[in-house]
């Protein structure tokens, strides 16, 4: 019995003993086809966990205005993240790092929440939060290095700046069309990290530097911008205006010196900034550009032989007929029974809307079409700067009735912007030549090497020299005798047009009653420019004349510029002037925006 | 104590094995824990224990098995005794309950139940050998096992529970089970393991997640499913001969959990390759080669079982332990023998070995 019973229970045993041995081969033999037969994946899958390419990122480059100021640079900032999935208790690291870093322990909570194996807290924080982030060292939270992206004078300029996202990537203005030259190429290191996602420091294999990005040097000037901004936010503010813009050219290159916009904002904090500020509105926006278009008009008669001394028309308080319709002249004393005989030098001078319509009915259709699109009103300016309007067509001229005609003529049914407006004016300022206009100037590389530059470029002649010799004459009588009176500048010639044009209704038919758009625009000194400025106000409340609204601005202006670039006056001075405060003003405002490259 | 003549079937051969498997474990030790002063601080630790466990071992391997069944009683009732006291008094650690304390140590029951159940159950089957192809025996025989494995299963210490009920399932087959009981049982126990993976509260989540890794670890690769992969690959990257020692880079760079205890087959596998992991498995074969032999030469039915009872304990660990490792079996925290960190493992491991040794030497009722 008891040794049947053993013989059994070494047979069972010998089962076991198979058994054993079965599973043993299993064991055995994945151990070999792991380490063995397939060891090629494992060593695969092993570099790539713990061999990390780490970017490095390149820094941004620097936007500067034309004498080397600083507009738009870096200054370097962290980042705070959490590795959600290795937080263990997050009642106790959740407010500890909210006190630490000064942000809400909710969208701390929110990021831990997350859950993930990566999260931020927070972005582009101070050196200063960081530091006490890492000396808190916090389990499964990190800090990061990163650059802010900042604009040391604020809104100056904002609208041709543009903004970056969090990460850098320009989203408007120059930081965008000049992308791809700010960025510069990122570098990167091949290291081993452990598994906190630590990089090693001896295990580094080779990296790749990483190419900064270029600066990008603008036209502008941040002197005259500041001037331009200055100026333009006082009418704005004082006539509640919809909006307002003004553009300062050079008139023989087309290098945009200023371009101010209202309303306007602070590109380092666009929070509760209403999208409309961002807009460009010197490229951006179309408006009717009125009596302001009567110069073109003008010069394309004087180009096309009609003397500037003839009587044209015989302007009346009861207007002219024309087909059904009637065009008539906003009168002012001492004109209120009209203009009387008007030649091309009072059409300018007194803003005569008859007189206008009559040189393009003697033109025709054709040819004052072909002045437009020579003027380039039919063509996008093409400055580089993103957002330019598509042209509103003027459609066939051999369309138009006669009545457009007319209305085109004074500038009515035409549709324009600030920017096209002030090349257009360019034209008659530097003698007849339609220039590009330009934003910026030159990139260049972090060492100084000009890597690309950027020279004026020619689009047509469009007028001959005496013809814009005569025309300046033109406004130069605007402004010393005509309407736009209010731009004259003590010791300087100025030439300049005033315009109150009414705004196209937004329902498409007619126009909107009480809306209108206030503009001046010129050049000064008169008989050798050196800037044309043109000032656009949107909607003004309480006075819709050019001359009230928009002509101190321009005076402004231009006046400020001609102390600043230091022009010769080329008239008597009327009254003593104190030419040291006026000096103290400049640095006062170069002081401003924090600059003292002026080279 | 010894007689001399029982020094005749003195294994020589198992004792070598074993002192060259916990040395080698030693080295892997220092390794796993980076070496240096933490490692060698380890290493120390873990000498000291096994300086404890030789000592084990030659006490138990001076027990005459004849004398298992008038102690077993005794042994059964200290050892739920022991394990209750775990429950109500012992120390936490990592969410698990399953230490006590005893002055400046702290030794974990549950590696000695293992070792009173091996004694007890023998005992047991013994007694009930007559009737133990009744299928009230067979149950009879599992609750002698339950009742511990409870207790255990509640620290919680899932792994542990299920090498005591491989114990049994080993020790019961070979002392005559029904084959068709044994293959019930299997099918309950998938009925139990369903019903309590969809009951609240039985298995923690954790032991859970832990299961659908080991069935798809890419579920989630970066969590449960992370730890399996991370040693496949060690494993993979260490290729026939190894990083070298101490040059694992999946174990210097953290990527391996519990890298010297449970996963420290991960570190042989990847810094010595195959040759070293190879050698390692080879190591415990002939070990429990020898103790099959102990087994099957061994006279008297209480010695054989509780043998083979060992032997059953021993290969279940390495197999689950490497399995796991090698992704084959699901995580389920069971150190490997002789080999992981650990005292009370360690402890438990010699005195099994001793136990089995000391059947060996008196493996012959008569040595005349």
């Amino acid at each position: 019995m008891v040794l049947r019973h053993l013989r059994f229970l070494k047979r069972r045993t010998v089962w076991l003993l198979v058994t054993f041995a079965v599973l043993y081969v299993l064991i055995a033999g994945r151990l070999f086809y792991i380490q063995v037969l397939n060891n090629e994946r494992y060593c695969e899958l092993a570099e790539r966990l713990r061999v990390r390419q780490l970017e490095i990122p390149a820094s941004r480059g620097s936007v500067y205005d034309r004498v080397g100021r600083e507009l738009a640079t870096n200054v370097p900032a962290f980042a705070v993240y959490v590795q959600p999935k290795k937080i263990k208790d997050r009642e106790r690291v959740a407010p500890q790092l909210a006190s630490l870093t000064g942000l809400e322990e909710s969208a701390v909570v929110r990021a831990i929440n997350t859950g993930g194996t990566f999260a931020y807290v927070g972005r582009q924080l101070p050196v200063g939060v960081s530091d006490k982030v890492q000396e808190a060292n916090l389990p499964a939270v990190g800090v990061l290095r990163e650059t802010k992206r900042v604009y040391p004078s604020r809104s100056l300029c904002a609208h041709v700046l543009g903004f970056t996202d969090i990460d850098g990537r320009g989203l408007e203005g120059i930081e965008r069309v000049a992308n791809k030259q700010l960025a510069g190429r990122n570098g990167h290191i091949v290291a081993e990290i452990d598994s906190n996602g630590r990089v090693i420091p001896e295990t580094r294999r080779g990296s790749v530097q990483p190419v900064d990005g270029n600066d990008v040097v603008l036209t502008i000037d941040a002197y005259l911008q500041h001037a331009a901004e200055d100026a333009l936010a006082k009418s704005f503010e004082s006539h509640s205006a919809a909006g307002a813009t003004a553009v300062v050219l050079d008139p023989h290159t087309g290098e945009i010196l200023a371009l101010a916009n209202c309303p306007t904002f602070d590109p380092n904090d666009r929070r509760g900034v209403q999208p409309g500020a961002w807009r460009n509105r010197a490229v951006t926006d179309l408006y009717e550009p009125g009596s302001t278009l009567k110069l073109l008009t003008v010069a394309a008669g004087l180009e096309e032989g009609i003397p500037p001394t003839e009587v044209i028309a015989t302007c009346t308080n009861g207007g002219i007929p024309i087909g059904r319709r009637r065009i008539r002249c906003s009168l002012h004393h001492p004109y209120m029974a009209g203009h009387g005989g008007v030649d091309m030098f009072k059409i300018i001078r007194h803003s005569c809307n008859i007189g206008a319509a009559s040189i393009a009915l003697r033109l025709g259709p054709d040819k004052l079409y072909a002045y437009e699109k020579a003027f380039g009103l039919q063509d996008q300016p093409g400055s580089g700067m993103p957002g330019e309007a598509p042209v509103l067509p003027l459609g066939s001229p051999e369309a138009w009735p006669a009545i457009r005609l007319a209305n085109i003529g004074f500038g009515q049914g035409v549709a324009v912007s600030a920017l096209q407006m002030a090349s257009a004016y360019a034209v008659i300022a530097n003698g007849g030549n339609l220039m590009s206009p330009q934003i910026i100037r030159e990139v260049r590389a972090k060492d100084g090497t000009v890597v690309r530059s950027f020279s004026p470029k020619l689009v047509r002649r469009v007028v001959s020299e005496e013809t814009a010799r005569k025309a300046t004459e033109m406004l130069i009588g605007c402004v010393n005798e005509g309407t736009g009176k209010t731009s004259k500048i003590d010791g300087y010639s100025v030439a300049g047009k005033t315009g109150s044009a009414q705004k196209a209704s937004t329902t498409g038919r007619g126009y909107a009653a009480g809306k209108f758009v206030a503009s001046f625009m010129g050049f000064v000194p008169a008989r050798n420019p050196r800037l044309v400025i043109c000032v656009v106000v949107d909607e003004p409340k309480g006075t819709h004349w050019g001359a009230t609204v928009a002509a101190p601005v321009y005076k402004e202006i231009a006046q400020k510029a001609m102390w600043y670039l230091k022009v010769p006056p080329d008239e008597p001075l009327k009254e003593d002037q104190t030419s040291g405060s006026n000096r103290m003003n400049v640095r006062k405002v170069n002081h401003r925006i924090g600059a003292g490259n002026t080279g | 104590m010894v007689e001399r003549r029982l020094f005749k079937n003195f294994d020589f051969g198992l004792v070598l094995l074993m002192l060259g498997i916990v040395v080698y474990g030693l080295a892997m030790i220092y390794s796993a824990s980076r070496g240096g002063a933490s490692g060698a601080s380890y290493v120390h630790r873990q000498l000291t224990w096994a300086l404890g466990g030789l000592v084990a071992f030659v006490l138990a391997a001076s027990i005459d098995h004849k004398s298992y069944p008038r102690i077993s009683a005794a042994l059964y009732v200290l050892n739920l005794v022991l394990l209750t006291a775990v429950l109500v008094i012992g120390q936490e650690s990592k969410g698990a309950q399953r230490w006590l304390g005893f002055g400046g140590l702290t030794i974990q029951p549950s590696e000695f139940a293992k070792l009173v159940i091996i004694i007890t159950l023998a005992v047991f089957l013994v007694r009930h050998q007559d009737r133990l192809s009744e299928i009230g025996t067979f149950l009879l025989s599992f609750a002698h096992v339950a009742a511990p494995m409870l207790l255990i299963f509640k620290q919680p210490d899932l792994g542990t529970a299920l090498v005591m009920t491989a114990i049994w399932f080993g020790m019961s087959f070979v002392a005559g089970a029904r084959a068709r009981h044994l293959a019930g049982f299997v099918v309950v126990l998938m009925i139990v393991g369903a019903i309590g993976w969809y009951t609240p509260h039985v298995l923690k989540s954790y032991q859970k997640e832990r299961l659908v890794s080991f069935i798809d670890p890419t579920v989630d690769p970066a969590g449960s499913g992370y730890h399996v992969l991370q040693s496949r690959i060690a494993v993979g990257s260490g290729r026939a001969t190894g990083k070298g020692w101490l040059h694992g880079t999946q174990v210097r760079l953290g990527f391996i959990p519990e890298r010297h205890t449970d996963f420290i087959f991960t570190v042989v596998a990847e810094e010595l390759g195959f040759v070293g992991a190879g050698l390692l498995v080879l190591m415990y074969f002939l070990l429990l080669w020898k103790g099959i032999l102990i087994a099957s030469e061994t006279e008297d039915a209480v010695g054989r079982l509780a043998a083979a009872g060992v032997v059953c304990m021993f290969f279940f660990h390495i197999f689950v332990n490497i399995g796991m490792t090698l992704g084959i079996m699901p995580v389920t925290g069971v150190p490997l023998p002789l080999f992981s960190y650990g005292g009370s493992s360690l402890l438990a491991n010699m005195m099994a070995l001793g136990l089995l040794v000391g059947i060996g030497m008196r493996r012959h009722k008569i040595n005349f």
